[in-house]
């Protein structure tokens, strides 16, 4: 784990991360980690200028959300595109390969798309709303994930 | 550039009214490079600030051709019937996100009523100010305990929070990533169910898999792209 001069923990938990396209569409690599929203283990891309965790539709399906919970008729600007969706409040655990995994609790988008209307991207955390809390660090010549509280819940 | 020079302050905001109408030949507010034919209006106004309650913008004359002469529009938050939410309205039909977060720095939100709050925190979502729609859910939802959709707002809306730490590592997570590393091209666009670097189901929805699943403790889904 990377620790400050004193000695304090930087990070509490490490996982290796891939660094590939999110979509079939791009082309500029992403960090794309392991992490489990709610119950439901998956990945997520990191996107420190986006906000919120914006939620694969199909992922979300899976978390059996209240809808009387969210905020709907939301819209998020994302890659440019208005999407309509709602907000709701979510569990999301940082998953560690060493040290200690992490769960938060963010405020997630989840897309509110048309029967037809195609969704290509993979779960995304960005950082307000979502990782703004945690200090996280990535080393590119391990494909390292490092992440952790900074200190004290809530 | 001394601060103090008019040209600091000056910003171009292309008319409300026209904002869908084209400028071919014109890529920004150069007025040097105003093509005779363009028909989109940029308006260059200069904020004043004689007063903290007043949000003056004075137009000046387009230096291009135009065929519209120099307007004045003044949002009084004084004077504005609905104290300042008119003005939030406008920034928000702009989605002009600077203008709505200055125009609700001005607004006096300790008298504000619940319906205020709400409607704000919905214009503010709209405009992309995600911060300040925080900010007000929170200071709503304190101001009107009694208001269930400020309640939520305040909740859904609240910076995150660590929940639990010192959960048990997962070690096998580096299996996962080796096999989609290895197999990607084989099952792109399907959605794979995978537990320690093994494959367990593959479908083309993650309803599907989920259902077809016997377990689901520990098993990562993704969508292979």
């Amino acid at each position: 784990m990377l620790h400050f001069e004193d000695g304090r923990p930087f990070s509490q938990g490490a996982s290796v991360f891939s660094y590939r396209p999110a979509t079939e569409q791009d082309t500029t690599p992403r960090i794309i980690v392991s992490v489990q929203i709610e119950d439901v283990c998956t990945e997520s891309a990191v996107d420190t200028g986006g906000v919120y965790l914006v939620c694969d539709p199909e992922i979300a399906d899976l978390l059996e959300l209240d809808l009387r919970d969210g905020l709907d008729a939301t819209k998020l600007l994302i890659r440019g595109v208005e999407v309509r969706g709602a907000l709701h409040r979510v569990s999301l655990t940082l998953l560690a390969q060493q040290g200690q995994s992490l769960e938060l609790e963010v405020t997630a988008f989840i897309p509110c798309l048309q029967s037809d209307e195609p969704w290509y991207l993979p779960p995304v955390m960005g950082l307000v709303g979502c990782l703004e809390r945690l200090r996280f660090a990535v080393d590119p010549t391990t494909d390292m994930f490092y992440f952790g509280s900074i200190g004290g819940h809530g | 550039m001394d601060a103090r020079e008019p040209g600091h302050y000056i910003e171009a905001i292309p008319c409300p009214v026209w904002s869908d109408v084209t400028s071919p030949g014109v890529s920004g507010p150069a007025w040097e490079e105003f093509d005779t034919d363009c028909t989109t209006v940029f308006w260059i106004a200069v904020p004043t600030t004689e007063s903290k309650r007043m949000r003056s913008y004075h137009l000046a004359p387009p230096t291009g051709p135009s065929e519209t002469s120099a307007l004045a529009v003044t949002l009084d938050a004084t004077e504005d019937s609905t104290n300042g939410l008119t003005a939030l309205e406008m920034a928000a039909a702009m989605k002009d996100e600077m203008a709505f977060v200055r125009a609700a720095n001005e607004i006096d939100w300790s008298q504000r009523s619940a319906a205020d709050f709400a409607r704000s925190v919905r214009l503010a979502l709209g405009t992309g100010a995600h911060e300040l729609a925080r900010r007000l859910a929170a200071q709503g939802s304190r101001l009107h305990p009694e208001h269930p959709e400020l309640q939520k707002m305040g909740r859904v809306l609240a910076p995150p929070r660590v929940v639990r730490t010192g959960l048990p590592p997962v070690p096998s997570l580096s299996l996962n990533h080796d096999w989609l590393r290895t197999h990607r091209d084989e099952y792109r666009g399907q959605w794979v169910a995978l537990k320690d670097g093994i494959l367990l189901q593959t479908a083309a929805t993650a309803r599907q898999l989920w259902a077809n699943l016997k377990s689901t403790p520990g098993v990562l889904i993704t969508k292979v792209n």
